[in-house]
């Protein structure tokens, strides 16, 4: 009950937290610099079975949030995408599909195993020739101004430690016109949801990750990092500060994962 | 605050993605079945089917390629496409001829219809290796004798239903008597002819008798 009542507290905190040099991991307090290097080892510990753990999480559900933002992404032959954070390249591989050997989809993810996964992934699958791959920070983007028509970041946005740079990072290598999608995870509507989404979260994923890739604390993080990431209306400010118009989100799942649509002007 | 989740219009619903996705998965199992319909699909690279179906209301765009792929809605254009109800579109979709059934249907067509045709004939002639596709779970021996099981189960349950078919009318009527023979009902129609045509003849003597008749009075 203690981590039910601690889970509905910071609930309440629902805002954007990184400051000057401290930010959060989880509902630690950390050093900025700090934050990046644990994010790091949790992605590093996981990416082995990443696939199969959002599986078991979401009882096979994050396959339709994600199907549900590829249907939202009116992506047409010959653009450019970039998908951030894309670890092991759900999204990549359909938008690389869609915009065929003419279009050309960049999979980029701050964590190295995590894009060695996908690639491999992806190669396995035939996707190649019109996907590259690239290890780079949403921060600070390596890549020129006004150069995607389609930005994506799907469960991703939440481990930025400074997501007000990496909106504006998005902004800038956007074309004008060229939409951005945030999949994450947001906060439910209703209370019993949120109180039911609670027990699962605290007590059922740190035991499967304990039993599937026997590593608890990396998932305890997942839940932690999930209440401490900005609700759908707090996101949706930080989008329009950045620069974004025509914005809006839509909920799916009663709230549990919201998706957020930003056009570049 | 602007939530496009008030404007219907504007989203796939949930339900609607779900399908949409189980189908492309399904087809995606089905077509690994049969290494020729992916290299005929193949060379349908790129171009897109749009069934647009009411009653329940259901979009549907399919890419194809060697996998095809199912969205709601391509932003490029499409090459074909088909408006119609559900049920209609269902009976277009298990049509032997689907170019032949089109007419008597409700469904609107517009576009390139030779992309339908081609469809259509790529469905009709695949040949998939179901038993290929047990044998990865059970074993070749298995897959072989569960196979030859089904394939003498579906010669037995033809060769039977035909032999019911034929015999059903003789024992009805000559075992069960619940019907006349076939020849009995013919000859009787035949009579029932012969009494209609006699009583016309009938009652047209009478009417020119009757109005001789009433001339000479």
């Amino acid at each position: 009950m203690s981590a039910l009542k601690s889970a509905s507290d910071h609930g309440k905190q629902m805002s954007e937290q990184h400051s000057g040099d401290k930010t959060h991991f989880g509902y630690k307090t950390v050093d900025s610099k700090e934050k990046e290097k644990l994010v790091a080892s949790v992605f590093h510990s996981v990416a082995g079975r990443y696939d199969l753990m959002n599986d078991l999480m979401s009882m096979g559900i994050h396959r339709v949030w994600k199907r549900f933002t590829l249907e939202m992404s009116a992506v047409r032959r010959g653009q450019k995408v970039l998908d951030i954070a894309g670890g092991t390249g759900d999204l990549a591989m359909k938008f690389a599909q869609i915009v065929g050997a003419e279009g050309r989809v960049v999979l980029a993810d701050i964590n190295d195993s995590m894009l060695h996964m996908g690639r491999d992934k992806l190669t396995d699958h035939g996707i190649i020739g019109n996907i590259d791959y690239v290890q780079a920070n949403a921060e600070c983007l390596p890549f020129a101004d006004n150069t995607f028509d389609l930005v994506t970041i799907s469960f991703g946005l939440r481990n930025v430690t400074d997501k007000d740079a990496a909106l504006r990072s998005m902004l800038r290598v956007l074309r004008p016109g060229g939409r951005l999608l945030i999949l994450e995870f947001s906060k439910p509507k209703h209370l019993i949801t949120s109180k039911v989404y609670d027990a699962y979260s605290f007590s059922a994923l740190p035991l499967m990750g304990k039993l599937v890739t026997n590593d608890s604390e990396s998932y305890r993080y997942l839940a932690e990092s999930i209440r401490m990431h900005p609700d759908q209306d707090t996101l949706e400010g930080m989008m329009k500060n950045a620069g974004f118009v025509n914005t809006g989100y839509h909920n799916m799942s009663d709230g549990v994962v919201a998706l957020h649509k930003g056009i570049k002007p | 605050m602007t939530d496009p989740s008030t404007d219907p219009s504007n989203n796939p619903s949930m339900i609607n993605v779900t399908l949409r996705m189980a189908l492309e998965q399904a087809v995606e199992r089905v077509i690994r079945l049969d290494p020729v319909v992916a290299s005929r699909l193949q060379a349908l690279d790129g171009q897109i089917l749009h069934i647009c179906a009411s009653l329940p209301a259901f979009t549907l765009s399919v890419r194809f390629g060697e996998k095809p792929m199912f969205l709601a809605q391509y932003e490029d254009e499409p090459d074909c496409t088909l408006t119609g109800s559900s049920t209609e579109l269902l009976r277009l979709a298990l049509a032997k001829d689907p170019m032949a059934f089109l007419p008597q249907s409700d469904i609107i067509l517009s576009g390139n219809s030779e992309l339908l045709n081609t469809a259509a004939a790529i469905v009709r002639e695949a040949d998939f290796d179901w038993e290929g596709c047990i044998a990865q779970y059970t074993g070749g021996i298995v897959a072989h004798a569960l196979g030859s099981v089904v394939r003498h189960g579906h010669k037995a349950a033809s060769k039977t239903t035909a032999t019911i078919l034929t015999n059903l009318p003789e024992f009805i009527q000559e075992e069960l008597q619940l019907l006349p023979a076939t020849g009995e009902v013919e000859a009787f129609m035949d009579d029932l002819d012969q009494l209609r045509l006699a009583t016309d003849r009938l009652q047209a003597r009478v009417k020119k008798l009757t109005r001789n008749d009433s001339g000479s009075n």
